[in-house]
């Protein structure tokens, strides 16, 4: 029996090759089952997070509201009116002190302001 | 040609859904600690408010100036007070406070030198003085130090009266420093007792003058009705209260809404950016929650009876945070609780001092309004004051018993057995007015607290 003879039977008996598809319809099928859990636990963590950052920016400014104290609204002029009483020379001196006061001290964005 | 394309893309997609879920994972449980601190906090100032205790300080309309013209007289009072010379290492303060026979000789020609320098301002804080209404100080951080210069003005027109021996002028300088007093107690914090007490301190140390001169009843009247503001048995509690309000209020202070400001908000001088802060929030969150933890033991100490309420038992808390130049650490400082620990513990001290000190102030007026009804004669014991004077002998806060009464050759003394707990004949008693309360904190407890008043004998 020549080598020819032999590698002839030999052919006969070798198992036939995966057809070329074969690799990438089976590792598609795989990338398919194993990509979508990754991406649902990402979103489902992302929604998570956002709802509890959400709430507690709720809690947050929901007790703000109980904290931060309400400014009155008064009417300054009004009532600087009723309680001068006369004394307005000296008053007005008052005012004038008050206003260069608070303008030296005014941070310098509100002093450019004015 | 399809699919071979669809073998590159869809493990990249893989290896992308897993970096987000393991990325999104720490955020997720930021996001759940920052719920959980934010829910704890919501529940505990609920707490606070269902007890109906206050979970912020009313704060007076900020306006231009003021609403009150008594404010503004005061403004511009406070504006014109030169303090050169009242201040320095030499100045009139220190050498009033700390005096030495160098110097001594030379301190009423100096103080009336600079009420002369000062007479427009003096005037101008008489106007002030003369309004029934007491102006809310609004922006007390900015005022406090103008309501302390005039504070000065007024202390120092007291000495000059008392030297020269006018006890009504120098009663009236001290009736428009206690009124000061008043108005910078209003926000009942640490910050608006120190400044005030500072204040009454001085007070005190020429009401013991006015005490010895012989003022008149109606004026001991006045000087007792304008002290009684300082004498405040809940003192402690009030000042807990009021500091619990402010760390609540410090933490949702407008410049620190991240979810309101846009600009990068300022932490003690460090600009600190919206996302820092939102980062920072569960931490800072976590440290406010324990400083109201604090504050809450603290409470519950200070409202047991004297003398008990001065010891404090602290928990233990973190030490200081690291000191670094760090955005960070200004973040952590500003809400750690070894600050409010420390406050706590430089307060009990004092707070115990100064009332004991106001009742024995009191106490010393209510001899004189004795004296005067009886002929000048000083009484056994303050029980003979009661109810005539007084409607009960004052308690000692460092004894939790009655005042002590010391007649004395020349005199009388009133005092408080101080911290150390024993009589010590009125040793050191009358000798600490002078000096600011928020200032000597840290000194040696003085051995009793309290007056010791000489009579002025006739031709003297």
């Amino acid at each position: 029996m020549s080598d020819d003879d032999i590698l002839g039977r030999l052919r006969q008996v070798r198992p036939a090759g995966p057809p070329p598809g074969l690799r990438a319809r089976v590792l598609g099928a795989a990338d398919r089952r194993r990509t979508w859990p990754w991406a649902l636990a990402a979103a489902a963590v992302l929604a998570v997070a956002m709802s509890l950052q959400a709430a507690a920016g709720r809690i947050y400014q929901r007790t703000g509201e109980l904290v931060v104290p309400a400014t009155g609204s008064v009417s300054e002029l009004d009532a600087l009116a009723a309680a001068l009483g006369g004394e307005q020379a000296l008053l007005e001196r008052a005012e004038q002190w008050t206003a260069e006061q608070q303008r030296l001290t005014a941070r310098p964005a509100d002093r450019e302001r004015q | 040609m399809t699919s071979t394309q669809g073998t590159r893309v869809r493990p990249a997609i893989r290896r992308l859904a897993i970096v987000a879920f393991v990325v999104m994972l720490p955020v997720a449980a930021w996001a759940a600690w920052d719920y959980v601190e934010a829910r704890r906090l919501g529940r505990v100032v609920a707490a606070i408010q269902a007890r109906r205790e206050p979970v912020t300080i009313p704060v007076p309309p900020h306006l231009p100036g003021s609403r009150s013209a008594a404010a503004r007289y005061y403004d511009a009072a406070a504006a014109l007070v030169d303090t050169e010379g009242l201040y320095e290492s030499t100045g009139l303060l220190r050498r009033l406070d700390f005096p030495d026979e160098r110097t001594a000789a030379a301190v009423p020609a100096d103080v009336r030198a600079w009420l002369d320098r000062n007479a427009e301002a003096e005037q101008l804080l008489n106007r002030a003085s003369g309004f029934d209404e007491t102006p809310p100080l609004a922006d007390f951080t900015r005022k406090a130090d103008g309501m302390l210069r005039l504070a000065s003005l007024a202390d120092m027109r007291a000495l000059e009266r008392l030297h020269a021996g006018d006890a009504e002028g120098a009663a009236q300088a001290v009736l428009r420093g206690l009124r000061i007093a008043r108005i910078l107690q209003q926000p009942l914090n640490d910050l608006g007792v120190r400044t005030s007490y500072s204040v009454i301190g001085r007070a005190l140390g020429a009401i013991h003058g006015i005490a010895g001169a012989g003022a008149a009843p109606a004026t001991v009247s006045a000087l007792r009705g304008a002290l009684s503001f300082a004498d405040r048995d809940d003192l402690l509690a009030q000042i807990v209260l009021a500091d619990r309000a402010f760390v609540l209020g410090q933490y949702w202070e407008p410049r620190n809404e991240w979810f309101a400001e846009r600009d990068a908000p300022v932490v003690m001088g460090r600009r600190i950016s919206p996302l820092q802060l939102l980062l920072m929030r569960p931490y800072m969150t976590r440290q406010v929650l324990e400083q109201l933890n604090l504050l809450e033991r603290v409470l519950h100490d200070v409202k047991r009876p004297w003398p008990q309420r001065l010891v404090v038992e602290y928990p233990e808390v973190a030490e200081e945070p690291a000191r670094t130049n760090s955005r960070w650490y200004f973040l952590m400082l500003r809400y750690s609780p070894w600050a409010t620990v420390n406050a706590q513990r430089a307060r009990t001290r004092v707070v115990g001092r100064l009332l004991a000190a106001v009742r024995s102030t009191d106490a010393a007026l209510a001899v004189e309004q004795y004296r005067a009804a009886h002929a000048g004669s000083v009484p056994a014991t303050l029980d003979d004051l009661v109810p005539g004077q007084l409607k009960a002998v004052p308690v000692d806060p460092f004894s939790g018993r009655p005042l002590l009464f010391k007649a004395l050759p020349d005199g009388y003394a009133v005092y408080s057995v101080g911290s150390n707990g024993v009589d010590e004949d009125a040793r050191d008693a009358g000798t600490q007015f002078r000096r600011r309360w928020g200032a000597n904190q840290h000194d040696e407890d003085p051995a009793d607290i309290g007056v010791k008043v000489r009579l002025q004998r006739a031709g003297q």
